[in-house]
This record gives C-alpha cells, structure tokens and sequence, in this order.
C-alpha cells in the first residue's frame, strides 16, 4: 500500500516553497512597521489643558464660520458637566491637563498628490502602504497626521459620478456648508457622554463623503488617521451620506508609534443610510498602547437601507467603542462582525448597540474577542427593540477565548423588549483553546506557538472573512504580532 | 430608597438595569407558618445570622432584615432526610410581615423545604423575606419557594448562601402572581466540585412587575452551576432578569450555563435581560442564551391546522413555560396543588 505521507517537494517548485513558509521566527516580522516616528516639526500647536482660549484658538485656527465656534463653547461647557463614566476600564491615567488637542503639522495645506506632502510625512504613510494600497485598489484617500488632512485625493470616474469626497473643513465653508450644519453632531450630540462633549469642543480634520442617489461606488473608499506627537489627542469627525440606494465601502485605520506618556483619540464617526441603501464601515484599529481610544460611531438606517459594521480592534492601552445602529425605516437593517484582541496591559472595552425603532427591522451581531498576557477583553452590548419595531428580529452572538490564565474576559450583553411581536436569539460562550486542537497541529509539525496563531487567526474569521484582502492579511499579522512572543 | 439586585459589573447607565431602587418604609412583624416534616431536625430561634454570606438583594437589603431584630429560624440537618419539610406561610391575620431564615446542612446530610407564600386576597401588604445557607461537604439542599400573592403585595425573596466540597444546591422558584416582586440568591461555590441549580418559573401579569438577580460565584475549582428562567409577560407586566456567572481564578474545570426562555404575550409588556459572564480563570466553561418572543409561527399553524383557536394555543404556550419548572419539583403534592392552582389562575 503506498504511504500516505506527502511531501510538499513533491507539489511545488523549491522557491515556491520558500515563499510560502510560515514566519515563525518573532525577529523575522517587523514591528517597526508601525511604532516609529518623526520628530515633531509642527507648524503650530496648542497648550496642553483644556480651556476657553485653547477652543478659541482652534476655533481661530480652522477659521469656523460663528456658529461652530459657538458649538464649541458650548460643548465645553457640557464636558466640564458631565461625569467621568465609572462603569467601564479605569481613565485614572488620562489627565486632560497633559494633553495638546491641536497639532498642525508643517505643511501649508491639504495636497491632492504625494508628491507635494512634506518628506517626512509622505515617508510615513508610504511605510503604511497608503499610496500603493490607494494605486492598487482604492477609490479615494484621505489621510491624517495628527490634527490635518495632510492628503486628499478621489479617483476622476468615481468624482464624475457625483461622489464628494473631501475633508471635512473644505466642506464646512465651500458648497457643502448647510448640509454640513444640518447633520453635524446631531446623531451624536455632544450630550451623549462627556468624549462626545470634549469632540465637539476640539474636532479637527475627518471626512465629508456624499454618495448621490442610485451611485454604487464599487471601490472603497479610505481614511488613514496617524497620530505622530507625543502626548497629543486626535479628533477627526467623518460624516458619511449615503442616500437612496446607493452603495460604499468606507474603511479606516489608524496607528501611532508608542509613548510613554498618554495620547487621546475622540473622533466622532456619524453616518447616513438612505433608503434602500448599503453602507459598509470598516475599521482595523491599531493604536499604540498608550493610546486612551474613546471613540463614538452611530449609524441611522432608513427604510431598505443597511449598515454593516466590521471591526477589528488590536491597539490602545484602554477602549471604549461601541459602534451604534439606530434603525429608523421599515425592514433596515444593521450587521456587526468584531474582533477585539487584548494582549499586555490593555484594556478593551468593546461591543455595539442596536435601536430597533422600526418595524421589521434586523440586527446580526457576530463578535470575538481574545485576550492574551494579562490583558482583559469586555465585550458589551445592548439590543433595545421599541414598541413600535414589530416584526423585528434580533440574533447576538458572542464568543471569548482566554489564551492563557492571566487574563480576564467579560461579557455584558442587554436586552430590552418592548413588543411582543419581535424575536430576539442571544448566545454567547467563553473558555480555552482547546488541548486537542493544539496537539492534532502539533502532530503535523507545526510549534504550538504557531498552532495557538493558527487557531486564534481562524477564531477571528468572522471579520478576516469581510475585509479585501489587504487588510485581512494586516489583521492576520497584528494577530501573529500578538501572539508569537513578547512584544512591545 | 433602597439599592436592591445590583448587578456584579454595572453597564451602560442609560439601560437602568444595574440595580433597582425601592423602599420597605413600614413597620415588619416576624411572619407565621406552619411546618411539617421537621421533628427530625433541631430548630431554633436566635438573634442573629449564624451563617454569613453575601445575598442575591445586595448588602444594604440584608442590614436591614438583621436590623429588625427579629427572630431567625435556625435549622441545622444532619441526617438525610427522606421526606421533604412543608412550610406554609399564612399572612391573613397580620399586615406586613418579614421571616428570617437559615438552614445549616451537615456533611452528607440532605433536606428538602417546600415553601408556600400564599396571601390571594391580602390587601397592599409587604412581605420581606432572607433565607441563608451553609451545606457542608457533601451535603444537598433544595429548596422549593411557591409565590402565590395578590396583585398587591410586595415580595422580597431573598437567598444567599455558601456550599463546601461536593455539596449541591438547588433552588425552584415558581412566582405567579405579585404586584412588585424582588427576588435574589448569591451561591458562593467554595469548594471543589459544588454544584448550584436555579430553575424559575414565573407570570407576570396587569401592571406587576419582576426584578430578578443571580449570582453564581465560582471559587472552588470543577464547580458547576445551571441558571434556567423560564415565564410569561402579559398586560403591562415588566421583568428583569439578572443572571451572572463569575468565574474566579482558580476555580479551573468549572462550568456554569443560564438559559432564559421567556414567552412575550401582549403589546405593552417590557422584558429586560441581563445575562452576564465575567471570567478570570483560563480553564472553565461558560455559555448563556436567550429565547425571548411570542410564539413561533410555523408551531402555531400546526397547532391551527389541528382545530385548536389562537387563544387556546396561547394559553398552552403559556402553561408549558412554567410546566418545565414544575416537573422539576421533587414533590407530586406540590405540584399537584401549583397545576390547581394555575387552572383557577391561568399563567
């Protein structure tokens, strides 16, 4: 009988195997990739802290038309009024009084081709992959350097068909202005919670996007946010309009080298879903873990229309996001794909919540989280289905893996009924990488550093699977990052 | 006011569901029963918990039940008793009333009480209520709590207690009726391989609302505990149910599993459900779920096809939710007096 045993020599060409070889050496991947810097050459900043002059000095900055600036100053009165929340990781390391809101980085303006940003900082997002990624497969970028839009640029045929894409503050004064004012912070009022009210007080930069009626963007579009300067807050807003049925792929990411002094991230994501629309919203979130990550997103979804969220967060020392869906029109919809991966001396508090308050509306919720080396994994979430959303239809499910036995994972899912004409399925479980998988891969050859990557990759599958390729191989290395020794 | 059912790991502010607020600004009398089955076991009244615990109704409840300077009725088992012990509480002749109880099971010995609160015709009456419990290694405990008050009372049921190796726990709760009722139980599963069981049945019905919190604290390593609700919301009832599983380090090999199937009946009612899994232990086994809607479209065509009305189906639906609790009660008299009871008072 001949033996079962194979040998990939006898499938491949030699240097054809070499290329496929897993790297299992932790020195043979380079972390460097994201944590290095440029000396801080800013153009201007403001003083650390927190008050009337630094939000006038910003105002003045940005040259706000009046009523901006006096939503400023209103929102930092409401952030000095509302309480610090004291139901989630501890912000004890955070001190507003040590952090600068506003750094302009020293370049005159916003550019529409690499080749005019600044050395340092076209470096920086050339190390990314940003302008290949945008040359290869994108339809537009639009990336930040602490506190700007350092480089704007949509492809011609996706502008020819009436898609705006731009920065945020261009659109504040040019034609854009009143839908700006219209839809500005009224999804996430500064009343929502006190980071909403510090984000309406300092925003800075982001992205204005319009997709007109019937348009499918077939190409995503992308934001990149980095955040160079030590002990610094970045606070972009991105305000996406999606109207009646129209389609686009926006993603994310964001990434800064480490400090050991604290920076802040508060940006505000607030989107639109027309009628019958679709709006996908990726995020590979890896800030670096000095990072403080209080970020808001929330989706209103009309009538037909659909979110889908897919989030992957690896960085920050402590997070709280929980993007939100309101589902506002009959038969909307909303889906949500997370991974969440806590390593060492991180604090991950992350989830979703859904407003069911139509009817017939659904929400799908698929998540994952891990923790690693001390770190601790919260998942928590709220499924809120009104009187009015009959025919509604919920299904949570959520799965934690601890990797070893310092680690903590919570999970803290709600539900609130108010109908009875709605069905809501919730589960969710927690234990170990089980001792049998680990030794079946072990049988094949493979170190069990390797098969724990292995298995923790396939554990993430449910938001590996819904990213293009490119991110989904970045996602599997930030796992391999984490997993394959100790680093950082 | 009065913190009650806070839960271990508070959320979102906004939910109002971390704890419920009320108050018990009226005067408590020790409340009388009737006991039988219990000439076996040495019983006696002392001034103070011997056992102390955390409960289900949180600290501040708890001080204040031993603040009343009331009697607690002491129970400590040491034998395996073979017949349960049927407590019947009789709250006609006295406005509100509080008991305070413990039951202090010796290794290898067994008990199991059947408790009856009924009051149908009580008038806006408080009834306050803390039972504790110490089982040694070995020892089993059931307790059997049969809620049947008028639409105006106020019930506070509250539980907590401690189980050493290889002692079990199993508490059936069955609430049928009840203007606001507070229900709680801490288990504190110190030793190796105890094991907690919690089955609850409940109506609520008209205005009546249901606050519920379970604790399953995981100390000992290969403990277990199994969390089922399963009830019926009609009119304008509102439940909460608080179920939580906190796995500690060093309680490797555990296991804990809630389970929450609730049947929802009318347009008003308002269902809350907080199920939570907290974990600090590498090598345990946790899971959570829950079913929660109005009957199931495809069953209820079946069930049409067969003659029967949409009214009659509902009622089936309903009497099934809480008949998966009754079965478990180990005791055919009981039953038999719940299911009665349920013909004269639909769930």
């Amino acid at each position: 009988m001949k033996s079962m045993s194979m040998d990939l020599k006898d499938f491949y060409k030699k240097e054809d195997i070499g290329k496929m070889k897993e790297k299992t050496q932790v020195e043979d991947i380079d972390r460097s990739l994201y944590d290095f810097r440029y000396e801080d050459k800013d153009a201007y900043k403001v003083k650390e802290g927190l008050t009337e002059d630094i939000i006038l000095q910003i105002s003045k900055e940005k040259n706000d038309p009046e009523w901006m600036k006096a939503f400023r100053l209103d929102s930092l009165k409401k952030y000095e009024e509302i309480a610090f929340p004291e139901w989630g990781p501890s912000i004890e390391g955070l001190d507003m009084e040590n952090i600068v809101t506003y750094v302009r980085p020293n370049t005159e303006r916003m550019h529409t081709t690499w080749e005019e940003v600044p050395e340092n900082i076209k470096d920086t997002f050339t190390k990314l992959g940003i302008p290949q990624a945008e040359h290869k497969s994108l339809a537009g970028v639009g990336a930040q350097y602490d506190s700007e839009l350092v480089y704007h640029n949509i492809k011609e045929e996706v502008a020819a068909q009436g898609v705006i894409y731009t920065d945020l503050e261009s659109a504040l004064h040019g034609e854009y202005a009143d839908m700006i004012q219209e839809h500005f912070m009224k999804l996430v009022p500064p009343t929502d919670h006190k980071f909403a009210a510090l984000h309406g007080a300092v925003w800075s930069g982001g992205s204005f996007v319009y997709v007109p009626k019937g348009v499918k963007v077939e190409i995503p579009l992308q934001s990149y946010f980095r955040l160079n300067a030590a002990g610094a807050g970045q606070f972009e807003h991105t305000l996406i309009i999606v109207e009646e049925d129209a389609y686009l792929h926006f993603i994310e990411g964001c990434s800064a080298p480490k400090y050991n002094v604290a920076n802040l991230h508060a940006g505000c994501v607030e989107l639109y879903v027309g009628k019958n629309a679709t709006l996908r919203y990726s995020t590979i979130e890896n800030w670096s873990k000095n990072m403080y990550n209080l970020n808001t997103k929330r989706a209103k979804v009309e009538e037909g229309g659909k979110i889908e969220w897919i989030s992957g967060s690896f960085g920050s020392h402590v997070s709280y996001l929980y993007p939100m869906s309101v589902l506002n029109g009959r038969g909307a919809r909303a889906e949500f794909s997370g991974v969440t991966f806590a390593g060492k001396g991180q604090n991950l508090d992350t989830g979703t919540k859904v407003l069911h308050n139509a009817p017939e509306t659904t929400s799908y919720i698929n998540t994952r989280s891990i923790s690693k080396d001390g770190g601790v994994s919260t998942f928590r979430s709220s499924v809120v289905i009104g009187k009015n959303a009959k025919k509604s239809k919920s299904a949570v499910s959520c799965e934690s893996l601890m990797v070893d036995d310092i680690s903590r994972s919570d999970t803290i899912p709600a539900m609130d009924i108010r109908t009875k004409d709605a069905d809501v399925g919730h589960e969710a479980k927690i234990g170990r990488i089980s001792d049998d998988t680990i030794f079946y891969l072990m049988s094949r050859g493979m170190s069990e550093e390797d098969a724990k990557a292995l298995i923790v990759s396939g554990f993430a599958d449910n938001v590996g699977k819904e990213l293009p390729l490119e991110y989904a191989v970045e996602m599997n290395n930030l796992i391999r990052l984490e997993m394959k020794g100790s680093i950082g | 006011m009065m913190r009650v059912n806070q839960l271990p790991a508070p959320t979102w502010n906004w939910l109002h569901m971390n704890h419920a607020e009320t108050s018990v600004e009226v005067a408590l009398t020790d409340a009388s029963y009737e006991e039988k089955g219990s000439s076996a076991i040495n019983c006696s009244n002392n001034e103070k918990f011997s056992v102390t615990c955390k409960t289900g109704l949180g600290e501040e409840y708890s001080q204040k039940m031993e603040n009343l300077g009331l009697p607690v009725h002491s129970y400590q088992v040491t034998t395996q008793m073979e017949s349960p012990i049927y407590q019947t509480f009789s709250l006609k002749e006295k406005n509100h009333v509080a008991n305070l109880m413990e039951w202090q099971v010796a290794k290898g010995a067994s008990a199991v009480v059947i408790q009856d609160f009924s009051e149908e015709e009580a008038e806006d009456q408080v009834f306050a209520t803390e039972l504790r419990y110490h089982l040694q290694e070995d020892a089993r405990l059931t307790v059997v709590q049969i809620l049947r008050p008028s639409e105006k009372q106020h019930v506070f049921l509250n539980l907590g207690g401690i189980l050493e190796a290889k002692a079990e726990f199993h508490l059936i709760q069955l609430v049928l009726n009840g203007q606001e009722v507070y229900l709680g139980n801490y288990t504190d599963l110190q030793g190796t391989a105890a094991g907690y069981v919690s089955d609850l049945g409940y109506t609520v019905k008209g205005t009546s609302k249901l606050d519920i919190n379970y604790v399953a604290n995981h100390v000992g390593k290969k403990t277990t505990a199994d969390i089922l609700a399963s009830g019926v919301l009609r009119n304008q009832g509102k439940k909460l149910f608080r179920g939580t599983i906190d796995f500690h380090k060093g309680c490797a090999g555990s296991k804990g599993n809630e389970l929450e199937e609730v049947l929802l009946m009318d347009d008003d009612i308002v269902n809350q459900t907080i199920p939570l899994i907290l974990c600090d232990e590498e090598d345990v086994e946790g899971s959570h779920g829950a079913s929660i809607g109005q009957m199931d479209d495809s069953l209820a065509l079946y069930m049409k096809s067969r003659g029967l009305s949409e009214e009659i189906i509902s009622e089936m639906l309903a009497k099934a939710k809480i008949d998966v609790i009754i079965n478990r009660i180990p005791d055919e008299k009981t039953k038999e007096m719940v299911r009665s009871y349920l013909v004269k008072h639909p769930a």
